[in-house]
C-alpha cells in the first residue's frame, strides 16, 4: 500500500496518509467543487486500509473550515475510522482548532457525540 | 480603505464559476473591518449561501448578494434570487423546519447520523443547516411573479461580537 499525498489547494485540504505510521491528517479548507470527486480517491485509500490497519491508527482533523458537502464525507472518514476501533484495533481521531474558533470546536463535539471512539478535541494557537 | 458593506452580482448560471465567485467574496471579505472569526463565519454561510443560490434559481438571470454591518455590531448576509415557484416552496419548507427547531445542534447530529447510516449515498442537504448554525437570525421571503415564478429573499445575521 501506498501513502495517499494530496497537496491543499484554495478549496481543498492537504491530505497525508501514512499506512505505516498509521496517521491519517487532513488539514486546511474544505470546499471542493465536486466533493465526490475530491473524496473518492480518500475514501478507496481507507477502505484498502482497512483490511491490514496498522498497529495504531490516527485520523487527525486539522480543518479552518468546511461546506456542508464536505461535512458528510468528513464523517465518513471518522466512521470508518471507528470501524477499526469496533475491530478492537487501537486507533483514535484528534480534532484540532484554532484556539479561537467556538464553531469548529462544537463542531468536533458534535462528531465527538456521534462516535464511539477515542475523540481528541485539541485546541491550537 | 475599509468598508463594511458590499454587493456581489452572480453571474448567468451557465457562466458560473465557484472559483471565481469564492475568490471575488474573499476579496473583499479581506477590506472588511471585522474579526477573523466573523470573516471566517461570513465564508462559511456566504459558501452555502451561494450553492443554494445556484441550485433554486432559474437559468438565465443575475443574483445578488449582499453582505452589511450596522450600528449594532450585527453582520447580514442577504442573498435575492429569482427563482421557480415550485422550488421556492421547497426551500420554504427546509426554512421553517429549521426555523422551528427547538435545538438545532441536536438536530444536526440527528440528520448527520441518518445520513451515515442510509444505504442512500446521496448527498447534499445540509446547506441550509450551516447557515442556521453559524447564524443567530434569520429570514425568509418570497414575492410572486407571474409565469411560476417568484423572487427569493434569505438573510442571515450573526452578532459581531459575542
Amino acid at each position: 500500500m501506498n501513502k495517499l499525498i494530496i497537496a491543499s489547494t484554495f478549496k481543498t485540504p492537504g491530505i497525508h496518509f501514512d499506512d505505516e505510521s498509521g496517521v491519517l491528517a487532513i488539514s486546511g479548507r474544505v470546499f471542493p467543487e465536486n466533493p465526490s470527486a475530491f473524496f473518492e480517491p480518500i475514501i478507496a485509500w481507507i477502505n484498502a486500509y482497512l483490511k491490514a490497519p496498522s498497529k495504531q491508527s490516527t485520523l487527525v482533523l486539522s480543518l479552518s473550515y468546511f461546506n456542508s458537502s464536505a461535512n458528510e464525507y468528513l464523517f465518513r472518514c471518522c466512521k470508518y475510522i471507528e470501524a477499526i476501533s469496533d475491530a478492537g484495533n487501537d486507533s483514535k481521531i484528534v480534532w484540532e482548532y484554532e484556539s479561537d474558533d467556538e464553531d469548529m470546536r462544537q463542531m468536533g463535539e458534535d462528531f465527538k457525540e456521534l462516535l464511539k471512539i477515542n475523540f481528541e478535541i485539541k485546541a491550537i494557537n | 480603505m475599509k468598508k463594511n458593506s458590499f454587493e456581489i452580482l452572480i453571474p448567468k448560471q451557465d457562466k458560473r464559476n465557484d472559483t471565481l465567485a469564492y475568490e471575488t467574496l474573499e476579496e473583499r471579505i479581506r477590506d472588511l473591518f471585522v474579526s477573523i472569526s466573523a470573516k471566517k463565519k461570513i465564508q462559511i454561510i456566504w459558501m452555502e449561501m451561494y450553492q443554494n443560490m445556484m441550485k433554486f434559481r432559474t437559468l438565465d438571470h443575475l443574483s445578488l448578494f449582499r453582505l452589511k454591518t450596522d450600528d449594532l455590531g450585527q453582520v447580514t448576509l442577504i442573498s435575492i434570487n429569482y427563482s421557480r415557484k415550485v422550488n421556492v416552496e421547497i426551500l420554504e419548507k427546509k426554512f421553517f423546519v429549521l426555523q422551528n427547531s427547538k435545538n438545532l445542534r441536536k438536530d444536526f447530529r440527528m440528520k448527520l447520523m441518518q445520513k451515515a447510516e442510509s444505504e442512500e449515498k446521496k448527498q447534499g442537504d445540509f446547506g441550509l443547516d450551516f447557515c442556521f448554525r453559524y447564524s443567530k437570525s434569520r429570514k425568509f421571503k418570497r414575492i410572486s411573479l407571474p409565469n411560476h415564478e417568484e423572487i427569493v429573499y434569505l438573510a442571515f445575521s450573526f452578532p459581531l461580537y459575542e
